[in-house]
Order: C-alpha cells, then structure tokens, then sequence
C-alpha cells in the first residue's frame, strides 16, 4: 500500500482519528437498520423509555419482574431503539468549482462519509451541476469512503450550477430523512435561497458548508480585464478600479454572509472553508465546534 | 479647405491646426484600433460581478462613442493651443462684405405709368419716399447712384457717397415719355466706370409687370444682385386708344369723331367720356365697359374753326369686387395721362359752288342757307363773255338751262350739273320730250337720292334722255331717263332733263337735300387735302427741322413764372429745344396740344398716347421681399471678454471628463 500525503483523507492517521467521532443529529431520525443513532422507533435498546401490558407472543427476557413484584402486572419494559443515520453529501461538480475547490470538497466529503460510515450510518454522495447528477451509495462498511473518494475524483465537472433544479430533484427521489449537507462555493446564477428552502421544506437537516479561493475574496486585478466565466464561458470587459474592487469585496463578504444569516435564522450548520486552509481544520475543528461531528 | 486660406489663429495659421489635429485624430485612431488587449482573467461566476457593475448592452458602441469624445477632444486642445481670433486677413473682408453691398445703384422707372396716383401722391412720389428712407438709413461708407429709365436711360445720380444729389434728382425727376427702357437702364448701370461690381446691388422701383423676368437674367448675366421693388398698390386706368376726326366730313360741314375706349383691368368700369374744345363741349355721353373691352364712340358736330379738340374721360368708377360679392368697392382712375386725346382741327375750306343761271330763286336759296359754301352767281353771258375763267376750279358750277360752247367758252368744267340743257348741247343724247312723264324708277343707292323718295315726282314737262355706257339712269321714266349721271375719271356730270321750275321738287322736303348730296358728291370727286391738322403719337419720334432753334408751346398747359419779385405771370408754357443741321428727333413730355415754332413756320399738332403700354396698372411686377443685408462692424477680437481658446479649453475639459466617467463605468 503506498504512502499516503499528509493531506489525503485516507490517510490513516487522519483515519484514526475520524474514527473518535461521529455525525450528530440536530433532530432524531428513524433509519431502517439497527445502528448507533437514537431513533423514534421503540423496542430492544439500552436507554429505557416506557412500559406496556405484556401480550401473548412478547419475550419473556422483556417482562419487568420487579414491577410485577409490586404491581402484580405482568408489564413489558421498552427501550429507545438506536438506528442509522443518512447522511446526504450534496456536493458541488459544476465548473464554478476550481481544482483547488473541487478537491477540497473531495476531502471533505470523503472524511464525513468514513466518519459516517464507521459509525454504521449511511452516507449517500449526490453530485449536482446543472441537474442531480447519478448517485453513489456506499456499503455500511468503513472502507467504502475509497470508494467516496474515487467516486467524486471520477465526477467531471458539468455545466452552470443550477442548484434549485438539483435540490427538487433530490427531495424528489430521496425517501429516507437524514442529514443533507451541501458543499459548494454558491456561486449559482439562479441563486441558492430556493434551493435550501426545498431542502428544508422536504423535512431534511440541511448543513451549508461554503468552499471558496482565497482569491475569490479579492477582485483578480486592477485596469482593464476580460473576465472569464469558467462556468458558462461568457466574458465581459471590465475596468476594475479601486472602487470596483471595493464594491466586489463588499459583494463577496455579503453572499457569505447572506449564506450564515440564513443558516442562522433556520438553525441551520454553516461552515466557510477556503482551500487554502487543510482540510482537516474544516473537520476536526470547524464542524465539531458547530456541532455536526462529535 | 479654400473657406480657411487666409485665416489666421494667433500663432497657428488655419493649416497648421488643422494639421495637428488632423495627426492628433489619426494618433487617436490608430491607437484605438492597436491598443494593448485587456488581460484576460478566469472567475468561478460572474453572479457577483454582474452585481457590482451591471452589464453594458452594447460596449463596442461605447468605445465608438468615446473614441468620437477622444477625437474632439484633441481637436477642441490644438485649436485652444492656437489661440484663436476671428479676425479674417484683409482679402477675406472684401470677401465678406458681398453679402453687404457697399454700392447700391437704384434704376428708377419715369414712364408715364409711374405717374398714376397712389396714396395722396403719385408712383414716383412712392418710389421717392421709399427709396430716400432705404438710402437715409445706409452706413456713410455705402455709396448710392440713381438712373432714371424712361423712353431713354440717363444717369440722374452718378455714383458718390455723397446722397444729397440723389435726394434732388429723386425730388425733381418727372414722369415722361411711353415706356421705361429698363433694358438700356441695367445696361447703362452695369458699364457705369465707377461700379465695383463684386460690391453692389442693384434696385429697380418699377411697375412693369415684365420687369421681374429682365431683372433676374441681367443679374445673373452680371453678377450683380438685383430686387424688383413696387411700394404701390394695384390701380385702375381707362385709357383712349384712337381719337379721328373728320370721318364723315359733309356739307353742311359736319365732323365726325371717333373715339375709341379700352379698359385693360380686370374690373368693370362706367365713365363719362365727353368732346369738347377749350371754350365748348360738343358732346358727352356715359360709358360702360367690362373687363378687357375696348368700345367706340362716335359724335358729330359742326365745323370749327382752327381750334383743338379733345377726347375726355371723365368720372370713371371701376367696381372692383373685394373676397365677397358684398364687398362692393369702387376705384377712381389713377392715370391721367391717358385719359385724354386731342386733335388739331384746321379751318374748314369753303366750298364754292357756281350758278350759272338767269335766275333760279330755288337753287339760290337752298345754296345760299348751306354754311361753308362759297356761292357764285354768274348769267350764261357773263360766262359767255369770259366770266366763266376759273369756273374748273370750283367744287361745283350748276348750269341753269345753259351748257358752254367748248370752242367759246372752253371746255365743261369737271363738276358740273346741268339744269334743263338745250337739246343740242346736252352731253347727254337725248331722245325727245315728254309731258306729264311718269317716274317709273330712280337709283336711291346713288349718292344724289341716297335716303330720299322721290315715288311721286311731279314734272310738267321733260327731256328724255339716252344713257350712255358707263352712265346712271338716276331718275327714269317709261321712255328713257329723266335725270342722268356720268362719272369719267375725277370728272363728274349730273343731266336734268326737266326744268326744277317745272316739276314740284323744290317744293319737297327733299330738294334741299338733293343738292346737299350733289354738291357733296361732286366735291368728294377732287383728291382732299388732310383736313386736320398735325397728329403725332409720343412713341414716334418728332422730326424737328429748322437749325437754331424750335420753340415748342403746350397749348393746354398754363406755366407760372417768377417774372421779378412776387410777381406771377401766367401763360403758355413753352420751352426752346435746340436742332441741329438734318431734322433732330424730339420727344414730347406728355400728350397734348402743341405748337411747334421754327424758321419754317408753325405746325399745331395733336400729341396722343394711343397705347396700352401705360394703362395697365392693375398688374405690378413680383416685388421682391427678401431684403438687402445691412452691412455690418467687421468683428473684433474681444482682448477683455472670454476669448476662443477658453471656450475651446472648457470644451475640451468638459469632453474629457465625460469621457472618462463612460470609460470608468
């Protein structure tokens, strides 16, 4: 197995330590399978949650005896059952997103899915650029993130982000509730209010994580220059002054600040990375400051 | 560029700055189409910068529209850098100056039309008033000259600064003569030495409809500018166009006139035209005439003794209809040179009548009453014994029951009528006698029984007589001709075949008449001497002869003089006109009665119009409206006030800074 850089996500240091946390859920889900995750499901589990009259059929391992002793009932004691969790990574493949962006997100997503994954939750990778693109579902098995990892690195980047159109396909084929974080710059021509709303309004934890450049934050040059819209190709001619620059910077700090106010007022995750920055802050530190890992 | 050749901005000349900021566009140009590209730079969106500097539609029109701003900024800093004066050189003021004539020459028209009246004077009293204002409100420096275009073109005021010889030939000029020769006038004004050409303007004040037409192609044959001006308004004239006398002179000497009228306006018109001499009026009659017609009058009256005669129309309405038949209005006859024609009636020459009879108290009687006969009574022995010399110049010599023997008494005078004749000697074949004969027949288209009936002539006893070729059977009866008549070149006989004692025509109102008409027809027979006197049209040249000197009187025209101190004296106006060897050509001033007076004699003459050419003033020429331009200060460069450059500077500023918010937009 060759030696893996500091920075790759499967590197097993960094594997080690994933495996100290796990993806917590701002509200309790319900999967299908038994797992770690609290659920509203009651039945066999350790942490007690009520009573019923025994029936024919029920266990005699769940009768409470001690309650018989004093009620002379015979009472079946239920527990919260602990199922998975779906944790949903909506991640941003359209051209917008630079190499620097795009691997960034990889890593990102591909920690959140071994995180996931090693806590017996399932983390389902949906790609969007222009639309929902296909799909990947790993195995419940820890070293299904290899597989995360490679899926994402194959994604090629597509079109202009359309991020409305992809978050109602998504509520459109997705039954299982769980946690959907999307990780994308939100640079998307059509805005990403309407977007978010859907993914709210179809009952998901939504989590907003934003990936930007540093030198996003920062108009590219002063004089005159031809931009370049590496998502739709389109140029326009501009002579960037300092006023310019100024006005952009203002622009750049409002559209992520308008991301953290919506986060905010629907108690929502948000988290801003910039690639220049590793990775490993954004998971260790950033999300389980804001509570999405622990 | 030929508009700049000259002009000079202080420092730069015209072609300088125009060099500079032609190479200052060109830089610009070329700069524009090889500028550095701009770099071009990948960004993840445009989103945010879609918000920060909203797209421009159409950008390559901007860079047009500043790359314009550009270039007229360049130009707006070489021409401040020039600092510019308009002052044009000396060549340009000239130059500059054409469209403010500094010569101003004025053709005035002096044809008999420009006397007609209008307003409380006459045209030319207008033209005057109009043309002294337009020369009182001239700059110093415009010079002014007058000619005067009348049957002939003469220069009134030659061409000075100074305008009081203009002002005194205008106040003193008078109407004259048929027709203006504006052609000759232009002509004269455009050789006149003293003309700068390219410096003058022309203004002819003239009523001739034409005129507009001649005007246009002499300016555009000299170059010079021309107007047409007519301060007057459209007026009507009745005009005399013939005025004869004498078409049916007779005995008992009576005159005949014909007056011919035209109207030339557009306008029905009623007048009085009347005949009269300085001391009577023969005749008077109202007239009526419609637009364009021309009508003739006729009046006959008795002979006069040497005197003028004359045509006049008199009280002439011409109704002229305003937008609305309602508006009915009248005008008055503006022209009154035209309105009267004279003749010159020389006295009438007697005619002398002989009889040559032993008595016939008849013929003598009825000769007697005529007026203008000169009758002589002579017996056939007195004829016979000599008296009857000269008998071949008389008008007529009635022969009373006596024919001359040719071989005595010489030959039958040529205008004789022979009363009864002795058979034998009737000129007339005659075929026997005849009592009690009836008149079966008489020529009352023959001058002698024209108008007359003669159906029951009595005659107790007649001669019949034999018609021979070439004679007229006047009066005829069953056998042959009672009365005969013969004509044989300019010799005229009449044969009576009875006696007028023996019939009952002398008791007839028509015998009276019966002679009349022979002695008419028998004077009517010698060639006539122009009974009238001289007449003379004013288009025609008058032949003056006599070397030294001719006098001509206005008969009709009474002239003041200052005889010594405050005296008047009051008299025919006469004037001396100078002849030279061969006869001299003479124009009257007006029509009237003249009397030419030179070492030939005295000729009293009639001078009349008898043209249209004068009368029509109800058509003007097309004045023209626009107006001379004033000259005006040359400009001078304000060395106080804001010059050129600045404004150019500001300009040029002001185009900058436009410039540059579109280019940081």
């Amino acid at each position: 197995m060759a030696e893996r850089a500091p920075d790759d996500p499967l590197n097993p240091d960094f594997l080690r330590k994933l495996e100290y946390l796990r993806v917590v859920a701002r509200k309790v889900h319900t999967g299908r399978f038994s797992a770690l995750q609290r659920s509203r499901k009651l039945g066999r589990g350790i942490d007690f949650a009520d009573h019923r009259p025994y029936t024919p059929g029920d266990d005699f391992k769940d009768i409470d005896w001690n309650l018989y002793g004093r009620l002379d009932r015979l009472m079946v004691r239920l527990a919260e059952e602990e199922t998975e969790l779906n944790l949903y990574l909506l991640v941003d493949c359209s051209k917008s997103m630079s190499a620097h962006k795009a691997t960034y997100v990889r890593q990102v997503a591909t920690a959140l899915a071994y995180v996931a994954l090693a806590h017996l939750d399932r983390a389902h990778v949906y790609p969007f650029g222009d639309g929902l693109l296909r799909p990947f579902s790993p195995n419940r098995h820890k070293a299904q993130a290899v597989q995360v990892y490679r899926w994402l690195q194959a994604a090629e980047p597509s079109g202009a982000t359309d991020f409305s159109a992809a978050c109602k396909a998504f509520a459109g084929v997705v039954r299982g509730r769980g946690i959907v974080l999307v990780l994308s710059d939100f640079l998307a021509p059509g805005g990403w209010q309407q977007g978010l709303d859907l993914l709210r309004h179809g009952r998901f934890e939504v989590g907003i994580m934003q990936v930007s450049d540093p030198e996003e934050a920062e108009a590219p040059a002063k004089g005159e220059v031809i931009l370049h819209d590496r998502e739709t190709g389109a140029t326009r001619r501009l002579r960037i002054t300092d006023g310019i620059a100024a006005a952009y910077r203002k622009a750049f700090l409002a559209h992520g600040q308008g991301l953290q106010d919506y986060a905010r007022s629907h108690n929502l995750f948000y988290a801003h990375g910039r690639t220049d920055q590793p990775f490993e802050q954004m998971i260790l530190k950033t999300m389980c400051t804001e509570r999405l890992l622990a | 560029m030929s508009w700049l050749q000259g002009w000079e901005l202080f420092g730069w000349s015209a072609r300088q700055v125009a060099l500079a900021g032609g190479i200052g566009v060109a830089l610009l140009i070329l700069w524009f189409l090889f500028r550095p590209r701009p770099p071009r730079v990948e960004v993840s969106s445009h989103v945010l910068w879609d918000q920060v500097a909203p797209k421009n539609r159409n950008p390559l029109l901007k860079e047009l529209l500043m790359l314009l701003l550009q270039i007229l900024m360049v130009l707006g800093i070489a021409l401040a850098l020039g600092d510019p004066h308009w002052s044009p050189p000396p060549g340009d003021v000239e130059q500059e100056a054409v469209q403010a004539p500094l010569d101003r020459l004025h053709v005035v028209d002096l044809s008999l039309s420009m006397g007609a009246r209008s307003g409380d004077g006459t045209r030319l009293d207008a033209v005057a008033d109009a043309l002294v204002d337009d020369v009182d409100g001239l700059p110093a420096e415009v010079r002014v000259g007058l000619i005067g275009a009348g049957p002939f073109a003469e220069i009134l005021a030659p061409i000075a600064s100074d305008r009081s010889r203009l002002r005194l030939a205008l106040r003193t000029a008078q109407v004259g003569g048929v027709g203006s020769d504006l052609r000759a006038a232009l002509a004269l004004a455009a050789a006149m030495p003293s003309l700068r050409r390219e410096l003058a303007h022309m203004e002819v004040w003239t009523d001739d409809p034409d005129a507009g037409e001649l005007v246009a192609a002499w300016s555009e044959d000299t170059g010079i500018p021309a107007l047409v001006r007519a301060p007057f308004a459209p007026a009507g004239s009745l005009a005399i166009t013939a005025f004869d006398l004498g078409a049916a002179r007779g005995i008992p000497a009576e005159e005949e006139a014909l007056v011919r009228i035209a109207n030339p306006t557009p306008w029905p018109a009623i007048a009085r035209l009347a005949l009269e001499t300085e001391d009577a009026r023969l005749g008077e009659a109202e007239v009526r005439l419609a637009p364009g017609e021309e009508i003739e009058r006729r009046y006959r009256f008795l002979p006069l003794p040497g005197t003028g005669v004359e045509a006049v129309i008199r009280e002439v309405e011409f109704r002229v209809s305003g937008p609305e038949d309602a508006e009915l209005r009248t005008l008055p006859d503006a022209l009154a040179a035209d309105d009267r024609a004279y003749a010159w009636v020389e006295p009438v020459r007697p005619v002398t009548v002989w009889l040559v009879s032993d008595g016939n108290r008849y013929l003598e009687r009825v000769l007697a009453v005529l007026p203008g006969v000169q009758l002589r009574r002579i017996s056939p022995a007195e004829y016979r014994g000599g008296g009857g010399r000269g008998a071949s110049n008389a008008d007529v010599v009635f022969f009373d029951g006596f024919v001359p023997l040719e071989k005595r008494d010489g030959p039958l005078p040529p205008r004789a009528v022979l009363l009864s004749p002795p058979p034998s000697r009737s000129p007339v074949p005659v075929l026997g006698g005849a009592d009690k004969p009836v008149v079966t027949d008489w020529d009352l288209e023959h001058p002698l029984f024209r108008g007359l009936v003669l159906r029951d002539l009595e005659v107790e006893r007649s001669m019949v007589l034999d018609p021979q070729e070439g004679d007229v059977r006047l009066i005829g009866t069953t056998t042959g001709a009672l009365v005969v008549g013969r004509q044989r070149g300019d010799r005229r006989l009449v044969v009576w075949g009875f006696d007028l004692g023996a019939s009952d025509l002398p008791l007839r109102l028509a015998f009276p008449q019966t002679i009349v008409n022979t002695v008419l027809w028998m004077r009517d027979s010698r060639p006539m001497e122009p009974a009238l006197g001289g007449r003379h049209l004013m288009s025609d040249p008058y032949w003056l002869q006599g070397e030294g000197g001719v006098v001509v009187t206005d008969l009709r025209q009474a002239a003041y003089a200052r005889d010594s101190g405050d005296a008047l004296a009051l008299g025919r106006a006469s004037w001396q006109v100078s002849v030279g060897d061969g006869p001299t050509p003479y124009a009257f001033p007006r029509p009237g009665l003249f009397a030419v007076e030179g070492p030939a004699g005295r000729v009293d003459l009639g001078v009349n119009l008898f043209t249209l050419d004068e009368s029509r003033l109800a058509s003007l020429p097309a004045a023209s409206t626009e107006r001379v331009p004033e000259p005006s200060p040359q400009p001078k460069p304000d060395p106080e006030g804001r010059t050129p450059w600045l404004v150019l500077a500001v300009g040029a500023f002001v185009l900058g800074i436009v410039e540059f918010g579109m280019y940081t937009r």
